[in-house]
């Protein structure tokens, strides 16, 4: 029944705006990264670590997780227009598998969303900053291990987002979750604050592995967080009456 | 004839007070069941509960014989197509898409899309967004994804809102043709007493979350026309609605006078 969820979940994303944000939010965010790191090389040493320091200091900090409220956002209101809760929810499957389809669909937006910016790092890093050779392959792993980060995210953003019925709000949530997610990394506390996950776990605005021996804790604290929206998610969803 | 929808003193209680008080409906398999009721009688509320959306705060629901609970409730809604408030869609989809969303969700092949779109007369239209659609357009489509699957129950609530009488007429006819086309018994609410009565069977009259009438429509009219000889005009189900609803509400507020 999950599968069934998630198929009519990318059917509605068919010929939607929503795919011109995801073009044109990492595209920013590599353009405003290659120019400030282009600007800054008398301070910075060239190579793919800065390269990718500069990146992430706008993509991972400012720029993922409102995006990934954008992605939630979007797909809640959806349902949240048009009396469409009365008709979900009337379909023969269980209620938390249409809260889990949306996080799979928003999860493989994500994925895609990371892969995109991938490709513009090395593209900018190529054409642009003109960087001999290809990054190393630890980059990518770090790129691996903020898919894993948005996870936790990703739940968050679906709670609000299904509980709240306006676009913005559960958005700007996000943007400040991420502005205080890098106060709480560069305090020590990332761990217990899950807009800081993807941040340490994308390494973001840093050259050495801030996760070096502690990615055990990193992965337990992606899953507690991720398990905690998914059951408040589900008692609601059950234990609510619905209003369409 | 057994039922086909059964409740057992259905309450619901909201922190405003109750919207459906004690209501003990019967909805016989296979007939058209009107359910007339002004503004806040409880209508809606109860089809909702009925559906599964809003939980009752005491009584029961028993829908083709089985109880409406979390371990019935899946096989249940599979035997159920619906349209509540208003037609649920996806404006920047076409009509083709929104059903193929539906059919999804609920396992049905796509070929009985079709089916349905030329039930309602859409065929035609199938392949233009939604957001481009007349309120008759997307109301038909509601009724379209309420039949999707061949359900043996249809819960429509006020699908004539904001029709012209057009459109009024034409989705009188294609609702009074579901139970001998398809086979499906229809609970349908509406302000539109004069249109309820050309198409309904049984009749359900509901004020302020209490029952007030149930049975056939043609007893109805017998029981309350009886002055019909007297006047020598004979009296709308408007009429009758009327004074039934004024008559439970005098004796409510002289029982309210004597407390």
């Amino acid at each position: 029944m999950l599968y069934r969820c998630i198929l009519s979940e990318n059917r509605k994303l068919r010929g939607s705006v929503i795919w011109l944000v995801f073009l044109l939010v990492p595209l920013i965010s590599a353009i405003y990264g290659t120019f400030n790191y282009t600007q800054n090389l008398t301070i910075l040493t060239p190579g793919w670590y800065n390269l990718f320091t500069q990146h992430t200091l706008f993509y991972a900090l400012f720029f993922f997780s409102p995006l990934v409220g954008v992605y939630a956002a979007y797909l809640w209101r959806l349902e949240h227009l048009g009396h469409n809760w009365n008709l979900i929810m009337t379909a023969p499957v269980p209620r938390f598998d249409l809260f889990a389809a949306k996080l799979v669909v928003v999860l493989k937006m994500a994925l895609l969303t990371q892969a995109w910016v991938c490709a513009l790092y090395i593209a900018c890093g190529k054409l642009w900053a003109g960087l001999p050779g290809w990054p190393p392959l630890e980059i990518l792993l770090w790129m691996m291990r903020g898919a894993v980060g948005a996870v936790p995210i990703i739940a968050l953003q679906l709670l609000l987002s299904m509980v709240i019925r306006g676009f913005a709000v559960p958005v700007m949530i996000a943007l400040g979750g991420g502005v205080a997610g890098m106060l709480m990394t560069s305090n020590g506390l990332g761990l217990a604050w899950p807009y800081a996950l993807m941040i340490m776990g994308m390494n973001s605005n840093k050259a050495e592995d801030v996760l070096a021996g502690g990615a055990g804790a990193y992965l337990i604290a992606c899953a507690l967080f991720t398990l905690l929206f998914c059951l408040i998610a589900a008692f609601m969803l059950r234990r609510r009456d619905v209003r369409a | 004839m057994g039922n086909i929808i059964e409740t057992k003193s259905l309450t619901k209680r909201f922190a405003a007070g109750d919207a459906v008080c004690g209501l003990d409906m019967r909805v016989p398999e296979g007939c058209v069941y009107g359910f007339m009721g002004p503004n806040g009688a409880g209508k809606t509320t109860t089809m909702k509960m009925i559906l599964g959306l809003t939980h009752p705060t005491s009584g029961s629901i028993m829908l083709m014989g089985e109880a409406m609970n979390e371990k019935n409730r899946l096989a249940l809604l599979r035997r159920t197509g619906s349209l509540i408030e208003s037609p649920s869609c996806y404006a920047h989809l076409t009509a083709r898409e929104n059903l193929r969303v539906l059919a999804d969700l609920k396992g049905v092949p796509y070929r009985d899309i079709e089916r349905v779109l030329k039930i309602v007369g859409l065929s035609g239209e199938r392949t233009r967004r939604v957001g481009q659609y007349s309120l008759g357009m997307r109301q038909r489509l509601g009724i379209a994804q309420a039949l999707l699957g061949s359900p043996r129950l249809l819960v429509l609530d006020e699908p004539t809102n904001g029709l012209d009488p057009e459109g009024i007429a034409e989705m009188r006819e294609l609702i009074a043709g579901i139970p001998k086309n398809t086979g499906a018994t229809v609970l349908i609410s509406s302000h539109l007493l004069s249109e309820l009565q050309m198409i309904v069977d049984y009749a359900g009259i509901i004020n302020k979350g209490h029952l007030l009438y149930q049975g056939t429509l043609e007893r109805l009219m017998s029981e309350r026309g009886g002055e019909i000889i007297v006047e020598r005009r004979a009296r709308t189900l408007e009429e009758i609605f009327m004074e039934l609803i004024h008559e439970k509400q005098g004796q409510q507020t002289r029982k309210e006078g004597e407390a």
